[in-house]
């Protein structure tokens, strides 16, 4: 029992960073219809701005807290200087900007920081006996603090998309950008917060997650958690905050339990075996498990 | 195309194997008798240039990555190399012939590695090549050999190069996975002479697989009994199978990466085993060890070279030398283990490179392959009692290790023995 609550619990964190990252990628999705694959790098390379604070002895949250709006930034700059030009011609190209801002943000925090793995302090206690037990496992404060915060920005995602103005502008863009225009809706200000949103929660995914990874902070740290937050993201149907959530969890769990317990699958194929039941789901019910289904008017 | 190795007959290989031996530390025995017809230029694509001597400048070129996840390290070792030509340079090279480097970056693509090489050969005309990485070795070998041009000390270590017949041209400079499990199990075997269950952690790479091979090669036989076996993929998953186990040793089998991260998934799992084995390319203790604070401490390794970090060395006149002409000639980070390989691997090419301008056929690149195919030297930056040992019948270089244990209190790692020596196992 002990050693099944080890892998559900180690199942649950690391679905839990998933989750963080899903919901940026979904922001983005529900903000302007696109699918941001330097989302990863983006988160990368905030966290890499954190963690330079940190060395120059600003405290942990402060430097959080500026990742945060370094992110924000970033991304707004990002919609508006590289993405808003190439939108206009055909989405395609939207996704071959983000393919290489991917590759772009990696070299540039390789440039600046150097490719040596570094450690990225917790905000969170995270020392060897900082740990409550469950059932005889450990279930560690910076692992329930990733999770506090899953459950935080959820709350804060939902009330920002229901209640608030800026949201509903943000779904009308998402839905369609030429009715919202006519409709009054400042349509590129509204890209570049759904953009800059996602910076944001991309910073905070990083900084959560990078003290809790196996690699700590490298360039190559956020590669397997940005594959594993995509498919949780589609999981959900791309534009479910929910779903995102759940997809995020399910992979996590479905990892460490198949890494567990199916020997034969062991390491090589548990990452695939994870995305081969997601793309079974997907092959069911195309939008997702929590996705809207797109009603075209003809 | 088929290459020719012509071994020398039983006889002459013994007297080069003995002659070999009989030196200690400084250059290798430079009896000419002993490199000449190890290898042959007969079935080169161009045996004159093969054999042809080298003057003014010799060229040793690189690929490797220096972009990427890798650059610094790559970056270390290629300053630890330049830094050592440096000296050797400014002492009028290796009989007037200078040093020189030329490095392509392949950012760890195999594909562009064999690029590289292409052009290296064919454009630059180096002389002597090196890369960094397995797979690099894997796509680069074939037509290094092909041309004949050598590849020294690839900083890989893939069985399959270490066959001299298939492989003439080519050595690696890490130690063998099947050498190092051997001298690990001969520890453990002193550690606990009733027997031990043992929990292997493996990484899914050829690398991790070779190590966990090793191991078992080792065990069989011994009264070390492997009781687990996980894959390191997600090394928190592998911590809470492997505790389950109840083993008193736990083995990683792991790369760099795994090193640190297995050491917090343990203790984080709550489970301290009373023996932790970690690589030897888990040797960077400020990166791999101090981060994971007490967790760490007791963690074995095994290694060949001096640290210049410790103070084990801090008199020792080698180290002295090697951090004064380090910082002289701008290598940026002389006291971590990647710019001390890159020296110490440079050392040997020099030891190489003047025993081969000393022998009849003079300074060629048949010459520096046949000195390396016989080369039995104690490079300065090596621990004493550890030679880079190459004889016709072995090419495994390095065949001894000392113990180290990690003190997470002093932040260092401590002797905790003398240097294992297995090479007479290997002859």
């Amino acid at each position: 029992m002990e050693l099944f609550l080890e892998r559900l619990i180690t199942g649950l964190t690391n679905g839990s960073i998933y989750a963080l990252l899903a919901l940026a990628l979904v922001v983005v999705f529900r903000g302007t219809g696109t699918l941001n694959f330097a989302q990863g790098e983006l988160a990368l390379f905030t966290t890499f701005f954190a963690w330079w604070l940190t060395t120059e002895s600003i405290p942990v949250w402060i430097a959080i807290i500026a990742s945060l709006i370094a992110g924000f930034v970033l991304g707004a700059l990002i919609e508006r200087l590289l993405i808003r030009p190439v939108q206009r011609r055909n989405d395609m190209a939207v996704l071959i900007v983000a393919l290489g801002l991917f590759t772009g943000l990696n070299s540039l925090a390789g440039l600046i920081w150097g490719s040596e793995t570094k450690i990225m302090p917790s905000p969170f206690p995270n020392g060897i006996d900082d740990f409550v037990s469950v059932g005889g496992a450990r279930l560690y404060f910076d692992a329930l603090g990733v999770v506090g915060a899953l459950v935080a920005l959820m709350i804060v995602l939902t009330l920002l998309f229901r209640y608030t103005r800026v949201g509903l502008h943000m779904r009308a863009v998402a839905d369609n950008a030429e009715s919202a225009t006519l409709a009054g809706v400042r349509t590129s200000r509204i890209l570049a917060i759904g953009w800059g949103l996602s910076g944001a929660i991309g910073a905070l995914a990083g900084v959560l997650v990078t003290p809790l990874s196996p690699q700590q902070l490298g360039l190559t740290s956020m590669f397997h958690v940005f594959i594993a937050a995509s498919a949780a993201a589609l999981f959900g149907g791309l534009d479910s905050l929910t779903g995102a959530v759940v997809g995020g969890i399910t992979i996590g769990v479905l990892e460490a339990m198949l890494t567990g317990y199916v020997s034969f699958i062991g390491g090589s194929l548990q990452q695939t075996s994870a995305l081969f039941i997601i793309v079974a789901i997907l092959f069911l019910r195309p939008n997702g498990l929590f996705g809207t289904k797109r009603l075209v008017r003809v | 195309m088929k290459r020719l190795l012509r071994v020398a007959a039983a006889v002459s290989a013994t007297t080069l194997v003995l002659t070999a031996c009989g030196s200690n530390s400084g250059a290798s025995d430079d009896s000419d008798a002993s490199a000449s017809g190890v290898i042959t230029a007969d079935d080169c694509a161009d045996p004159d240039a093969a054999t042809a001597e080298i003057t003014d400048t010799l060229k040793v070129g690189w690929t490797a990555a220096t972009s990427g996840p890798l650059a610094d390290a790559v970056g270390n070792v290629i300053e630890g190399m330049e830094a050592r030509f440096a000296v050797a340079n400014e002492a009028g090279g290796i009989d007037g012939v200078k040093l020189e480097v030329i490095v392509k970056d392949d950012a760890f693509n195999p594909e562009r590695a064999k690029a590289n090489v292409g052009e290296l050969i064919q454009k630059d005309k180096v002389d002597v090549l090196d890369t960094f990485g397995s797979g690099q070795v894997d796509a680069i070998a074939d037509d290094q050999n092909d041309a004949c041009v050598p590849l020294l000390f690839a900083q890989a270590s893939v069985p399959a190069y270490r066959d001299i017949e298939n492989f003439p041209w080519t050595t690696e400079y890490l130690p063998s996975a099947d050498v190092e499990m051997a001298v690990v199990v001969e520890g453990l075997k002193k550690q606990y002479p009733d027997g031990a269950d043992v929990a292997l952690a493996v990484n899914q790479t050829e690398s991790g697989q070779g190590i966990a091979d090793g191991f078992k090669k080792a065990a069989e036989g011994t009264n070390l009994k492997i009781v687990a076996e996980e894959p390191l993929t997600d090394p928190k998953t592998a911590a809470s199978t492997l505790k389950a186990s109840g083993a008193q040793v736990l083995v990683d089998a792991g790369v760099t990466t795994d090193c640190l991260a297995l050491t917090q998934a343990i203790a984080r799992v709550g489970w301290k085993p009373e023996t932790v084995i970690q690589p030897s390319n888990c040797a960077d203790g400020a990166t791999l060890y101090e981060p994971a604070g007490d967790a760490a401490d007791g963690q074995q390794i095994l290694r060949w070279l001096k640290d210049p970090a410790n103070d084990e060395f801090k008199d020792d006149q080698a180290v002295q030398e090697y951090l004064e002409q380090t910082e002289a000639n701008g290598a940026d980070s002389p006291t971590n283990s990647y710019t001390v390989n890159g020296w110490a691997i440079a050392d040997l090419m020099v030891d190489n490179f003047t025993r081969a301008a000393a022998s009849e056929d003079g300074l060629s690149r048949l010459s520096i392959m046949e000195a390396a195919r016989t080369q039995d030297y104690q490079p300065p930056m090596f621990i004493d009692g550890i030679k880079f040992m190459m004889s016709p019948t072995q090419s495994y270089g390095i065949l001894a290790f000392k113990p180290y244990t990690w003190d997470a209190a002093g932040t260092t790692f401590t002797p905790a023995g003398e240097v294992i020596d297995i090479s007479s196992s290997y002859e």
